[in-house]
């Protein structure tokens, strides 16, 4: 069976051979069998090497830079930049109405028709603050894939779990009925849905299967970058624990990016590596994600720090933190002020 | 603000079907108006609840009369005094272009109503035999119809008589619709399922039916189309309010009122109806607004407004004959129609949008009882 | 199924509530009925007669009785006025009616769906903001206008561009079908735009209430672009209740459709529904205004179940939430 290949943000067909569903590692040989890419090994030789904080070699999947959004003259992101490179779990964490979501909906052209969008937004090396509506579609579902955060309302009533997940597969490849029913019960299988829930329909399913019904979509294609928008904020919290695992590990050994978008810390501190914190439309802080639970800086920061010891009683991480500000930089992080 | 336009837009819309099909009002399902009210606040215009608010000692000394609401979306719903609402309400509908020409058009239906009663550039029996289907003149400036009476005369006073008609016809609709659904959320399982069953029956009957029915033991009068209009209307308007008010119903607060004892009467009124004001609102007007057009149709068909009392239906009937005479005549009427029926329509779109708090946030933004330089006047802050 | 079997009563339940409302209300006549029909001048024999030919000399529940019984036989009634039996002018009647309602609802449709999702969809602000506005005045003419206004602008021999036929029907009826349906084309046009301007408004409004929907924008995440997913998500999952709003627009427009008859001279169901109401011609009346009112009850039930069957929340839910 091929793989897909969703390395190369503009391809067009079906390509084989690609690191896929079933995990051939960090942008592993990657035959995009269109002219020009060269996908030796690590990376593709036409991705764009823009400079990234960390200064790795890796090439950077998503990178935003002073990122204006605005919507009915209230500016809801300033001067954002962010950038997520190949094989990195990076959280968004921000408190609600800091912007969080309306970056997700920036970056993937959700965004309401009436915002006012300036700034430079890349994915992939590709620009695509000036792509049209089509091209976006394109990447969008192949090489970026979306979690929701509420999937009881974002999937799609009247499609059953087999037939939503399939959808993605319609919408970019042109594949046959078996094909897909074949990639679309691995799916289900990786994600941990038995194969009899195929049939149902989601409003037969327990929340937390609704999830990772999501996940399956989103992840069929084996993009590489997926953004998972607060996937866990609306589960109970024995669910959440295993659906960030499920993320996690899926996208590790698609060996695929990932920009997770929370408000609550102890939830990043299990699913990523680096995070970046924004209040009020702005990028307050960046660092390790565990850097900054002990050492949060900015008062936002230590808000949100604050707010996931009280929920998760304090245990272990960052424990002892100072509440007053007083706090040590720790390397590779830096403070955002204004 | 386009945007936030969509949103309130959103909010405030019915899910089911109105009388004439003209309302664009369609609800998302009550789980979504929850979301509404809890979801993110990351909507523009969602304020920053101050750091004390909603502790109790706080509200004293606000300008508040009754029990405040919060909404986690930001800000608070208190009852301001009736004045300030109203003009912040009447403030919001004026600055825009549809809330403006629904105004205005209102204001001049009203004034040529009032003024019909005691002028009109002739009197309406006059009819002049010589001059019978001329056209416009100075003298008559809409010309005149078949028996020489002045079209201009008989259209001012038509004005009089579908006022009549409309405010008649939303008052029934309003009591009719309003009991149905007072019915329908009762506590009284026997009288929630039968109301339901009843409305889901009826509400199929087509108006002019219903006119027709009435027609023939009662004849044809203005009461035979209010009844038929508002016993359709009504019907319609309960089971659009139904959703509303079954949600208000099941709130903490009802439940609450009713375990202290509070009449299932008095719980109805004050706390379930007033969540179903936007809704009402521009039921009514659509109701208003079709109950023209109703009349203009059965007076048409003979069993509206009798033949010689004067009102629209009846100039757009006798314009009918002048087709082939004087084309542009028949211009008139039906204009006169369109235009008001569409300020109708648009002032039930603009009192939705104005007059909710929800969906209007110049009449959350108050500010907490605090003493001293927050004691502003009049108006909450803009 | 369950769902089904409880409309259809419901169903029943209606059409009897029904025929006792129209019985009832037609027996509120002041004075006595068979007189009035008899005339003035007719002699006291004669009034006689006339009564116990309607059989208005029994109990009313034995004429209630009587009615109903007949009905369900197909006979309804004699008309006491023409003589001739109601069920024969139903049929040719209707074979006009019946038509020009099909075809003014695929004018309300085939004009109010796509340009209500044009409203919408449009990329051209401006354009979003004319079809706007054209839904909401569409919808506020009176059908009365809108049919003089093509009349004027059409019709044959009295409009500007007059190329189709605005008065009457041919007396060949349907075995020309061609000239009968070009006799039904304005009539249909005026009272389709009309009630095609309320659709417009409600397709609108669907439309814009999953603007913002997860759904739709998990659609876009898929893969569909903006266009893609409102239509086929967004417009899919408001259907339902859509649907509803078309029957009940159907109703409606039932007005337009008796005024448009009498316009364009049609003789159809609402020309003799309204001559028998003027006439006073009581069992004539009795049993076409149930029949009528009975079909539109059955097209609420048709629709309701259509509604039900495209409500993708399936179940109980769906009518919890009306």
């Amino acid at each position: 069976m091929n793989n897909l290949d969703a390395s190369e943000p503009n391809m067009g067909g079906m390509t084989a051979n690609a690191a896929g569903v079933d995990g051939t590692g960090a942008g592993g040989a990657a035959d995009a069998g269109h002219a020009g890419a060269d996908n030796a090994g690590v990376g593709h030789a036409d991705v764009s090497r823009a400079t990234n904080a960390a200064g790795s070699a890796r090439p950077t999947i998503l990178d935003v830079r002073d990122l204006n959004v605005t919507i009915g003259g209230h500016a809801v992101l300033k001067r954002v930049s962010l950038h997520v490179d190949a094989g990195e779990r990076v959280g968004l964490i921000g408190a609600s109405g800091s912007g969080k979501s309306m970056l997700v909906k920036a970056v993937t052209g959700l965004l309401p028709r009436t915002a006012r969008v300036d700034g430079s937004l890349n994915i992939g090396g590709k620009r695509v603050d000036t792509m049209d509506d089509a091209e976006l579609a394109d990447l969008r579902g192949r090489y970026v894939g979306l979690v929701f955060q509420n999937p009881g309302a974002a999937l799609n009533p009247v499609l059953t779990v087999e037939q939503q997940v399939c959808l993605p597969l319609r919408l970019h490849y042109d594949l046959d009925a078996d094909e897909r029913h074949d990639r679309a019960m691995t799916m289900l299988e990786r994600v941990g849905l038995p194969p009899r829930l195929a049939g149902a329909y989601p409003h037969e399913l327990s929340g937390g299967q609704q999830q990772r019904v999501g996940i399956a979509t989103a992840l069929i294609t084996s993009p590489r970058l997926i953004i998972a928008d607060e996937p866990t904020t609306a589960l109970d919290a024995i669910v959440q624990r295993s659906i960030i695992d499920l993320l996690v590990s899926l996208v590790e050994s698609a060996g695929a990016s990932m920009l997770f978008i929370t408000h609550d810390f102890a939830v990043l501190s299990r699913a990523t590596t680096r995070c970046v914190v924004i209040d009020g439309g702005r990028v307050v802080e960046t660092g390790g994600t565990e850097d900054l639970l002990r050492n949060p800086g900015e008062p936002a920061t230590r808000a949100l720090v604050r707010a996931a010891k009280l929920l998760t009683l304090g245990t272990g991480v960052g424990a002892g933190v100072d509440m007053d500000g007083t706090a040590r930089m720790g390397a590779n992080r830096e403070r955002h002020h204004g | 603000m386009a945007s936030s336009r969509n949103r309130r837009g959103r909010s405030q819309e019915t899910g089911r079907p109105t009388s004439s099909g003209q309302s664009e009002a369609i609800v998302p399902s009550a789980d979504t108006r929850l979301s509404e009210l809890s979801g993110d606040a990351e909507h523009p215009g969602a304020t920053r609840l101050p750091a004390d608010v909603g502790h109790p000692a706080n509200t004293a000394g606000s300008r508040h009369v009754g029990p405040v609401r919060h909404l986690s979306r930001g800000g608070f719903y208190g009852r301001l005094p009736l004045h300030v609402r109203q003009g912040i309400i009447l403030r919001g509908m004026w600055g825009r272009p549809a809330g403006r020409f629904a105004l205005i058009v209102m204001a001049l239906w009203l004034v040529v109503s009032a003024v019909s009663l005691v002028w009109t550039p002739y009197p309406l029996l006059h009819t002049d035999g010589d001059d019978a289907w001329a056209s416009p003149s100075a003298a008559h400036p809409l010309g005149t119809d078949g028996v020489g009476a002045d079209v201009l005369s008989w259209l001012m006073a038509g004005s009089r008589t579908d006022l009549a008609v409309a405010v008649l016809t939303v008052l029934v609709s309003a009591a009719i619709g309003l009991a149905l659904t007072a019915a329908m959320v009762s506590t009284r399982r026997m009288l929630a399922s039968a109301s339901v069953v009843v409305v889901d029956a009826l509400i199929a009957i087509p108006t002019v039916l219903l006119a027709l029915l009435f027609a023939v033991p009662f004849g044809t009068s203005i009461a035979v189309v209010v009844a038929a209009c508002g016993i359709t209307y009504g019907l319609n308007m309960a089971r659009i309010l139904r959703p509303t008010a079954a949600l208000a119903a099941r709130s903490a607060y009802v439940e609450a009122a009713r375990a202290s004892g509070v009449g299932p009467w008095r719980v109805f009124v004050r706390h379930i109806v007033p969540s179903t004001f936007p809704v009402l609102a521009v039921q009514l007007s659509m109701s208003a607004g079709t109950s023209i057009l109703a009349e203009a149709g059965l007076t048409y068909l003979g069993v509206g407004v009798p033949s010689g009392v004067p009102s629209w239906g009846h100039s757009l009937t006798t314009s009918v004959r002048l087709i082939s005479v004087y084309p542009l005549t028949v211009l008139w009427p039906g204009l006169v129609v369109t235009l008001v029926v569409t300020a109708l329509y648009l002032l039930g779109d603009a009192i939705r949008d104005c007059a909710d708090p929800l969906a209007n946030p110049e009449l959350r933004r108050v500010e907490v009882g605090r003493s001293g330089p927050a004691d502003r006047g009049e108006e909450a802050e803009s | 199924m369950r769902y089904l079997i409880r409309r259809l009563v419901l169903f029943v339940a209606a059409l009897l509530g029904l025929s006792l409302l129209v019985f009832v209300t037609l027996r509120i006549l002041p004075g006595d009925v068979a007189s009035v029909m008899a005339g003035t001048n007719a002699t006291p024999a004669r009034v006689a007669a006339l009564r116990s030919q309607m059989g208005l000399d029994r109990s009313y529940p034995q004429q209630y009785a009587d009615w109903l019984s007949g009905l369900m036989h197909g006979n309804m009634g004699v008309s006491a006025i023409s003589g001739r039996s109601v069920s024969s002018q139903v049929g040719s009647h209707a074979a006009i009616t019946m038509p020009l309602i099909v075809l003014s609802l695929i004018v309300a449709l085939g004009v109010g769906v796509p340009l209500g999702c044009q409203a919408v969809l449009a990329a051209n602000s401006r354009v979003r903001g004319v079809l706007h506005i054209l839904a909401i005045v569409g919808g506020a003419v009176p059908a009365l206008w809108g049919g003089l206004l093509l009349i004027m602008l059409f019709g044959r021999g009295v409009g500007l561009v007059g190329i189709l036929p605005s008065q009457g029907f041919p007396d060949a009826g349907w075995r020309n079908p061609v000239a009968a349906l070009a006799s039904l084309i304005l009539p249909a046009i005026a009272t389709g735009l009309v009630a095609g301007g309320a659709i417009m408004r409600y397709t609108r409004a669907c439309l814009i209430s999953m603007e913002d929907s997860d759904a739709v924008a998990m659609a876009m995440a898929c893969g569909m672009s903006r266009r893609q997913a409102m239509l086929g998500v967004g417009l899919r999952l408001s259907a339902a209740q859509l649907v509803s709003v078309a029957g009940l627009t159907f109703a409606q427009m039932v007005t337009g459709v008796m005024v448009v008859e009498s316009l364009f001279n049609l003789p159809g169901l609402g020309a003799m529904l309204i001559g028998d109401v003027g006439n006073r011609d009581l069992v004539a009346v009795q049993s076409e205004l149930f029949l009528l009112a009975a079909f539109f009850l059955l097209l609420g039930v048709l629709v309701d179940m259509l509604h039900h069957a495209l409500d993708p929340r399936l179940g109980e839910q769906s009518e919890e939430r009306g």
